[in-house]
């Protein structure tokens, strides 16, 4: 049985893809993770961890096309599958009960889902 | 992105690195990527950052999932190894006593072969020197005809002034220098009350050119120029004053017959290690090569010649073999130039040319040592293969699970090269331990001084017996065919169990070789040693006569009488056995032409010298002071008067060319005695009266040496005051002149009972494997009644046919050999058949012995127990 439960840093990657769509691989995850979270990462470290999340099964990738910058290389497009979205739900759905039972914030809290 | 940032390109060994580790199929994305990301940091930053960066991108990519996956075989080759190593220590571990003799035996072999190459990389060592011209040195041997046959100047004697004619006449010589050295050569060298007795030498410009000269104090190459200078070595300057530094620029006082005078020390030398001549001082040349001295008929300066580049020396000893001719019509000496690197191994000539000498042992030891080694080897690989028949299994279920025959082959010779250093490691400490008893033997002073030749010699050695040993179990087995290896059935066992048979029978054939050899070389040194010399060595003792005994000497010699324990004194040129003098120009009745050159060997001496040697007369009689005439008189040996055919020889006068020289009258034939070494023939010599002999020699009383002796010395410091009483006695001298073979029989002696160690060890543990695997088979025949005689008959036939084999195929090669070493010798014992006989019955009972004491054990092997077990 694979693990299931996203770290923080999957996360986050696992929003990344979404964000970028067509746009989602290696390099261009981890530049858009430097300037989204102020912190630094190397493309290697993105790349493991998205090679992991397809291991798991949230993400899907195939070969993209090439660019001139890239020498003419291909680039791996990522694409996050159904259970990859599930899995982002229910990360979101557990910590939003958890602020539900935040008493000092539940009352203010209006998210819409 | 502007031109110049086209030419930058990401630093190229990153990449490298990353391409080397990173998994194939994820190189494109990952290269395009960090492309990209290099750049784009180009784009805003500056080059060495955006390099800096792709470096840090690239560490950053070690990480376990882009990593090719072949690093993870080689964790398999290791997790091979370990099992490998594993399955090593199980087998060895299953057969622990064959294992160790195994090795122990190896180990043997080893330390045998370690120490032998030492010796020999000593003896091929000696005279090869490193100065400027030393690659084209020879030096130029003197041979003349004797008695129908040559003698040749082992010690190099030349005629004197033939070193400066030899460049006038032969373009191809660059220049040449002589040098003048005996055993003979001492004297006493003293600065105020220290008194040292010193071995001196006489060396021309341009000796050290070619010989090498270790200098602290003075330039070697200006100095010993002058008659009155002298260079000493290290020893004789701290024992003299103390100091090296200060010797120089001394005036010492010297002692000598001939040579005595004031010197001063001009250089201060150490001595060379690895040359075959040693001396404590030099003189210039030019003090020995008087005028007088320099005459053709005066002889005895070795002549060395620096030939000039490309010279080819066949040509040139082409030329100067009857150079002699060219100076005289009669002369028909032989010259031969021999490089001087070879003069120490190649001694021995023959008609003129080297035939052999010391290389002969130098070639017997090697030819031992690898004889031992593959003895060792032998062991090893019948253990191997014995051990085959049990592990076969083992290779059928490798094999079956995908182990390729290359993987078979490197844990065999993995498995046999790791015994092979284990092996090492124990004959390393063995032969350390053993070296100074080694030295003690060879009279080296061997060390292990591990320079990058040894560490390499031993390496090799190492490396060879450990493939030489896994050939076998590594090639052959590897390529059984899994099925019928897993059936445990060797359809090819035949094949191996005769190389393992033919193994054996190599292996008993050299002991047996061996066995003779040692005999033979013991008998014959023995022989030497006891054999009737003509003359009686013992409780002799000799010394040299020099300071005031020169002018004293019959005085001394009175008093010497005087001594109850002293039987007899006298005094005699030259030294017994070997360096007597000889002479020629003699005429006699009924000589020829040919006869003019004849050369007769003298020893010149006291009245008394015959008698004090024990040499018998055979006609007429010896010297007497009743004879006014006997100063003039000779005693000729039976050679000389072979070689002049004199049918009465008493009687005869002796003329001689030179008109200064006195005639000489026969009274007397004395028996042939060995006055040289008993390699050479006895050859024509007399004796004649003189009181000019440099030695005092004196018979003691038997059981009585040490009294004798201490009188001797006080009668002697009473007479010689400041000279150090040294003496020696003469059965020491003989013995020195025999130590070579001495040598070679105790070595001979250890390293053969060493090779037949190590094939009985091989012997014991092979009938310890296969009577361990015949042990149902006894318990079956005990069963249905065989007797315990029955069994060890049964077992021990196998191999002790092989032993016979061995044995007579061992004989004839053995007979052959020794009648080629005793072809040396002028007087030697014959091959008696005894020699043959002794060795194969030996070597018969040892290896019965060893075989019965497995078989025997095997023979009371519990019945029950065993057939009970399946």
């Amino acid at each position: 049985m694979k693990e299931t439960r996203l770290g923080d840093f999957e996360e986050t990657l696992l929003l990344l893809v979404g964000i970028l769509e067509k746009e989602a691989y290696a390099f261009k995850i981890a530049e858009e993770f430097e300037s989204q979270t102020k912190r630094s990462t190397s493309i290697g470290a993105v790349h493991s961890t998205l090679n992991r999340l397809s291991d798991k099964g949230f993400l899907t990738s195939e070969m993209g096309a090439a660019t001139a910058e890239r020498g003419g290389r291909r680039k791996r497009i990522y694409s996050i599958t159904a259970s990859g979205q599930r899995a982002l739900q229910d990360s979101r759905d557990f910590k939003l009960s958890l602020w539900k039972q935040f008493p000092a914030f539940a009352g203010d809290l209006n998210f819409s889902a | 992105m502007n031109d110049k940032q086209n030419h930058i390109t990401p630093p190229r060994l990153a990449q490298r690195l990353l391409l080397w580790f990173l998994k194939d199929e994820l190189a494109e994305e990952v290269v395009g990527d960090l492309d990209e990301k290099f750049y784009q940091t180009l784009a805003g930053r500056s080059k060495g950052k955006a390099k800096r960066n792709y470096w840090y991108q690239v560490l950053n990519y070690l990480r376990p999932f882009a990593i090719k996956r072949n690093r993870s075989t080689q964790l398999n080759q290791t997790a091979m190894f370990k099992h490998n190593i594993l399955i090593s220590f199980r087998s060895f571990g299953r057969y622990k006593s064959t294992f160790l003799i195994n090795i122990f035996g190896l180990a043997t072999g080893l330390a045998s072969a370690i120490l032998i190459y030492l010796w020999v990389n000593d003896e091929l060592n000696t005279n090869k020197f490193d100065e400027v011209d030393s690659k084209r040195h020879v030096q130029v041997i003197h041979t003349y005809p004797t008695s129908g046959t040559y003698h040749t100047e082992i010690d190099g004697a030349t005629p004197n002034p033939l070193f400066e004619r030899l460049p006038k006449d032969l373009p191809e010589i660059e220049y040449s220098f002589p040098v003048n050295a005996y055993p003979s050569y001492k004297g006493v060298l003293s600065s105020g009350d220290n008194n040292v007795r010193a071995q001196y030498q006489f060396v021309g410009k341009g000796y050290f050119n070619v010989f090498p000269g270790d200098f602290i104090h003075g330039n070697k190459y200006e100095i010993l120029t002058e008659k009155g200078e002298v260079a000493i070595s290290e020893s004789l300057a701290l024992s003299l004053f103390n100091s090296t530094e200060k010797a120089v620029g001394q005036l010492v006082e010297f002692k000598d017959d001939y040579y005595g005078g004031s010197y001063l020390v001009s250089g201060v030398f150490r001595p060379t290690q690895n040359s075959s001549t040693a001396f404590d001082m030099l003189f210039s040349y030019e003090l020995f090569g008087t005028e007088d001295m320099m005459q053709w008929y005066n002889s005895g300066t070795q002549a060395h010649l620096v030939l000039k580049e490309g010279v080819d020396l066949d040509q040139f000893n082409a030329k100067l073999k009857g150079y002699l001719k060219t100076l005289a019509e009669n002369w028909h000496d032989i010259l031969y130039a021999q490089p001087y690197t070879e003069r120490y191994l190649f001694g021995q000539f023959e008609n003129g040319v080297p035939v052999g000498g010391k290389i002969i042992y130098v070639r017997l030891f090697s030819i031992i040592a690898i004889f031992i080694l593959v003895i060792a080897c032998i062991n090893y690989m019948n253990f191997s293969t014995a051990k085959a028949s049990r592990r076969i299994k083992e290779i059928g279920v490798k094999k079956a699970i995908g182990a390729n025959r290359k993987t078979l082959i490197y844990q065999y010779f993995g498995e046999s090269i790791f015994v092979a250093f284990l092996a090492l490691v124990i004959a390393l400490v063995i032969a350390y331990s053993l070296l100074p008893q080694f030295n003690e033997i060879t009279g080296k002073a061997l060390t292990f001084d591990f320079s990058r030749d040894l560490i390499m010699a031993i390496l090799s050695i190492t490396l060879f017996t450990g493939l030489v040993s896994g050939v076998y179990p590594a090639l052959l087995l590897s390529g059984f065919n899994a099925v019928v290896a897993l059936k445990g059935k060797l359809n090819n066992q035949g094949k191996s169990i005769w190389l393992r048979k033919g193994l054996v029978i190599f292996q008993f054939a050299v002991s047996v070789i061996l066995i003779v050899s040692v005999t033979v070389i013991y008998k014959q040194v023995e022989f030497i040693q006891t054999k009737n010399l003509g003359y009686n060595k013992d409780h002799i003792i000799t010394f040299t006569k020099e300071g005031k005994l020169k002018t004293e000497a019959d005085a001394f010699l009175t008093a010497l009488r005087g001594i109850p324990t002293v039987i007899n004194a006298s005094q005699m040129s030259g030294d017994l056995p070997g360096k007597i003098g000889y002479s020629q120009g003699y005429k006699w009745e009924g000589m020829t032409d040919e006869d003019k050159s004849q050369r007769f060997y003298q020893i010149r001496g006291g009245y008394e010298l015959i008698d004090l040697l024990g040499i018998e007369l055979k006609e007429g009689r010896t010297f007497s002071k009743d004879f006014a005439t006997d100063v003039d008189a000779i005693i000729l040996n039976e050679a000389a008067v072979e070689i002049t055919r004199l049918e009465n020889p008493v009687g005869q006068k002796f003329g001689n060319y030179n008109p200064r020289a006195r005639t000489k009258e026969v009274i007397g034939v004395v028996n042939n005695f060995h006055f040289q070494s008993m390699q050479e023939k006895v050859r024509p010599f007399f004796f004649s009266i003189s009181d000019s002999g440099r030695k005092f020699i004196v018979k003691l009383q038997a059981g009585k040496e040490r009294e004798a002796i201490d009188e001797i010395a006080s009668v002697y410091e009473s007479f010689n005051e400041g000279y150090p009483f040294e003496f020696r006695f003469l059965d020491q001298d003989y013995q020195a002149v025999y130590a070579a073979e001495e040598r070679i029989t105790v070595l001979s002696k250890y390293f053969a009972g060493i090779a037949i160690a190590i094939s009985c060890l091989g012997l014991l543990a092979l009938t310890a494997f296969s009577t361990q695997r015949r042990f149902k088979e006894i318990a079956i025949r005990k069963v249905l009644g065989s007797t315990s005689m029955e069994v060890m008959r049964l077992l021990s036939k196998e191999y002790f046919v092989l032993v016979i084999a061995a044995i007579v195929m061992a004989l004839p090669i053995s007979y052959y050999l020794m009648r080629t070493w005793l072809d040396g010798f002028a007087y030697r014992i014959g091959l008696e058949p005894i020699f043959f006989i002794v060795a194969g019955l030996v070597m018969m009972v040892v290896a019965w012995l060893t075989i019965m004491s497995q078989a025997a054990q095997s023979s009371k092997v519990n019945v029950t127990e065993t057939l009970r077990s399946e």
